[in-house]
C-alpha cells in the first residue's frame, strides 16, 4: 500500500513537473543569459531540467555582474540578463528593457566559520566597513586584524548593502575587492579573519552569516520584513522577450520554479 | 618558393604591425575625442570614488608598476639561476628534467596559478601575518612563476647561442665550461638578458587574472608589500561593468593608453638596446 502511495506521489509529481516545462514544447533553438552571479546556481538548475527534458534547446549562463548584464541586453548581446537591482530609470529606457521579477534575495554579512562571532549592529557594520574598527579586538573578541572584503562598484550586491545595511556610510578604500558572490565565498572561507558580504542564495556551511542588530538572516526574516537587507532578483529583456526567453521565465515563475528557487535560499515571487 | 614565403611572411608582418598602430590610434584618438584636459588631470589622481565622482587612476597605474616590479626580479632572480643551471649542468637527465619543467610551466593557463595560490600560498602568508592575504607580495610571487619559463627561455637562448659561437675557441685557450661562463657568457650577454628583462616586463605589465584574484583591488595607496592593490588591468576588468556614459566606463580608454603606451615605451627601449648592441 505504502508502495502504490508512493509511485502515485512520485507520479503526480512527474506530471505537475512536467505541466511546468510544457511552456517549452515546439521550441528549439538557443537562450544567453548573463549578469548578476547571485542568480547563477538557482537558474542552473532550472536550465538542466530544461535541457534534458528539449534536446533542441540550448541555453547558456554567465556571470559578469548586473552591470554587464544589463549592457549586454542593452546592445542585444544577449537575450535576457540577470540582474540584482531595479536598473535605473535612464538604463530602463535606453536599453528597451522589460522587468521580470522572480525572486527576493537577502544580502548577507558573512564572516569565516572559524570566528567567535554572531552578530553585528548597524553602527558596528558602519565602522567596520567605513575602517574606524580594525581589530576584532575592539568587538569584544581576540585580538586580530579584521580583514575587509567588498565587492565591485557596479555589483548590485554591494549597491543594496550600501544603501540598506550601511545606511550609505562610505565604505573603506583598503577594502579588498573581489568580482563575484563566489569568489567572495571562496576569499571569506579561506581567510580566518575576513567580513565580506554576499548572497543569502550562495551562504552554505563554508561561510557564517551574522545576525544584523540581532535579526537572522533568514528567509522567514526578509518575508517579513524584520531583516530588511534585500533585493529583488530580476530577469531583463530588450523589448519583449523572445519565445524562449518567455517561456524561461514563465518557468522560474511556476510551481516547480519557485521550488528551485526556495531551495537556493531565495523568496519566489511572481509579478 | 623561398621568395614568396618571404613576401607573404613580409606582409604578414606588415598587417600585424599596422592592426597594432591602429589600436593604438585610436585608442588615442578616443581619448583625446572623450577627455577634456581638466579630466585628463583629474585622472592623475590618487581618489577612485564612483559615488563621489572622482576618478583618479594612479593607485592603479602605480598598483601595475610595483606589482610587476618585484615580480619581475624575483621572476628575474629564478630564471637565471635555472638557466645557469641548465647551462652548466653536467647531468643530461638533470638537464632534461629542468628543460622540461619549465615547458610544462608555460603550458599552465595563469588563472590556475592563481586558483592554486589561493588554497596554498595565501593561507601560508596569512598564517604569519594574518593582516596579509591577498596582496601584493602575493600577487607578485605568483605572477614571477609566470614569468619564469618566457625569461628563463629567453636566457637559455642567448647563452646557448654564445656558447656555440665561442666555445671551441675558449676550450682551445683550456677554458673550463664555468669560466667560460662566468668569464665570458655573463659579460657579453647583459643586452640581450636586459631585453628578456623588458619582454617580460611587458607580460607582467599585461596580465589581469593573477592580479584580479590574489593582489586585493584595494583602492587605497599601498604603504607595504603586505598591503592589498589594484593594476590597471583588473581595474579594467573591474569597472568594465560601469554605464557606457558614466565617466568612471570612459577611464577604460585612458588606462588603455597608458598600458599601451608602457608597452610601445619598452619595445622602443629594447629596439634602442638591441640596435646598439649590432653595432657594437
Amino acid at each position: 500500500m505504502k508502495k502504490l502511495l508512493f509511485t502515485l506521489t512520485v507520479a503526480a509529481f512527474s506530471i505537475l513537473n512536467a505541466s511546468d516545462l510544457k511552456v517549452f514544447e515546439n521550441l528549439k533553438g538557443n537562450l544567453d543569459i548573463a549578469g548578476g552571479t547571485a542568480h547563477i546556481k538557482c537558474e542552473k538548475e532550472a536550465i538542466k531540467n530544461i535541457m534534458k527534458q528539449y534536446p533542441d534547446i540550448t541555453i547558456s549562463i554567465a556571470g559578469g555582474g548586473s552591470g554587464i548584464g544589463i549592457k549586454q541586453v542593452s546592445s542585444k548581446v544577449i537575450d535576457l540578463a540577470n540582474s540584482g537591482r531595479k536598473p535605473t530609470s535612464k538604463e530602463i529606457q535606453k536599453g528597451n528593457l522589460k522587468l521580470f521579477r522572480f525572486a527576493i534575495d537577502g544580502i548577507a554579512v558573512v564572516v569565516n566559520p572559524k570566528l567567535k562571532i554572531d552578530s553585528l549592529t548597524t553602527k558596528q557594520l558602519q565602522d567596520i566597513f567605513s575602517g574606524k574598527i580594525t581589530n576584532f579586538k575592539e568587538l569584544g573578541l581576540d585580538e586580530a586584524p579584521i580583514n575587509l572584503y567588498t565587492r565591485d562598484e557596479s555589483s548590485a550586491t554591494r549597491k543594496v548593502f550600501w544603501k540598506k545595511a550601511l545606511k550609505k556610510s562610505e565604505i573603506s578604500k583598503k577594502a579588498r575587492v573581489v568580482s563575484s558572490n563566489a569568489a567572495m565565498k571562496t576569499a571569506v572561507s579561506s581567510d580566518k579573519n575576513a567580513i565580506g558580504i554576499v548572497s543569502l542564495g550562495v551562504v552554505d556551511s563554508k561561510v557564517k552569516a551574522l545576525h544584523i542588530n540581532g535579526v537572522e538572516a533568514t528567509v522567514k526574516n526578509i518575508n517579513n520584513e524584520s531583516y530588511k537587507v534585500a533585493r529583488g532578483l530580476y530577469l531583463l529583456s530588450n523589448g519583449e522577450p523572445s519565445k524562449l526567453g518567455a517561456a524561461f521565465i514563465s518557468y522560474l515563475r511556476s510551481n516547480e520554479g519557485a521550488k528551485i528557487v526556495s531551495k537556493y535560499g531565495f523568496i519566489a515571487v511572481n509579478e | 618558393m623561398n621568395n614568396l614565403f618571404s613576401k607573404g611572411l613580409f606582409t604578414l608582418t606588415l598587417i600585424s604591425s599596422l592592426l597594432v598602430f591602429c589600436i593604438f590610434f585610436l585608442i588615442f584618438y578616443l581619448c583625446v575625442e572623450l577627455f577634456s584636459f581638466e579630466e585628463i588631470k583629474a585622472f592623475l589622481t590618487l581618489t577612485w570614488s564612483i559615488e563621489e565622482e572622482k576618478y583618479g587612476l594612479l593607485v592603479p597605474l602605480f598598483g601595475s608598476l610595483f606589482i610587476s616590479f618585484i615580480a619581475l626580479i624575483l621572476g628575474f632572480i629564478f630564471s637565471f639561476c635555472l638557466a645557469s643551471t641548465i647551462f652548466l649542468t653536467k647531468s643530461k637527465l638533470f638537464k632534461f628534467f629542468l628543460e622540461k619543467s619549465i615547458l610544462l610551466m608555460a603550458t599552465v593557463p595563469t588563472v590556475i596559478y592563481a586558483f592554486s595560490a589561493l588554497f596554498i600560498f595565501v593561507p601560508f602568508i596569512s598564517h604569519f601575518k594574518p593582516s596579509s592575504t591577498l596582496s601584493i607580495l602575493v600577487a607578485s610571487v605568483v605572477l614571477s612563476l609566470l614569468l619564469i619559463p618566457t625569461m628563463s627561455l629567453i636566457f637559455l637562448n642567448i647563452f646557448n647561442s654564445l656558447e656555440q659561437k665561442y666555445m671551441k675557441l675558449c676550450l682551445n685557450l683550456s677554458f673550463s665550461k664555468e669560466q667560460f661562463f662566468f668569464l665570458f657568457v655573463l659579460k657579453n650577454s647583459i643586452h640581450q638578458l636586459a631585453q628578456g628583462f623588458l619582454l617580460a616586463t611587458t607580460r607582467a605589465l599585461g596580465d589581469t587574472m593573477i592580479i584580479l584574484m590574489l593582489a586585493g583591488n584595494a583602492l587605497a595607496f599601498p604603504s607595504s608589500v603586505f598591503d592589498s592593490t589594484r593594476s590597471l588591468t583588473s581595474h579594467i576588468a573591474l569597472i568594465f561593468a560601469n554605464d557606457f556614459d558614466s565617466m568612471a566606463f570612459k577611464a577604460i580608454f585612458f588606462c588603455a593608453l597608458l598600458l599601451l603606451s608602457s608597452n610601445f615605451i619598452l619595445i622602443l627601449i629594447i629596439r634602442r638596446i638591441r640596435g646598439a648592441n649590432n653595432e657594437v
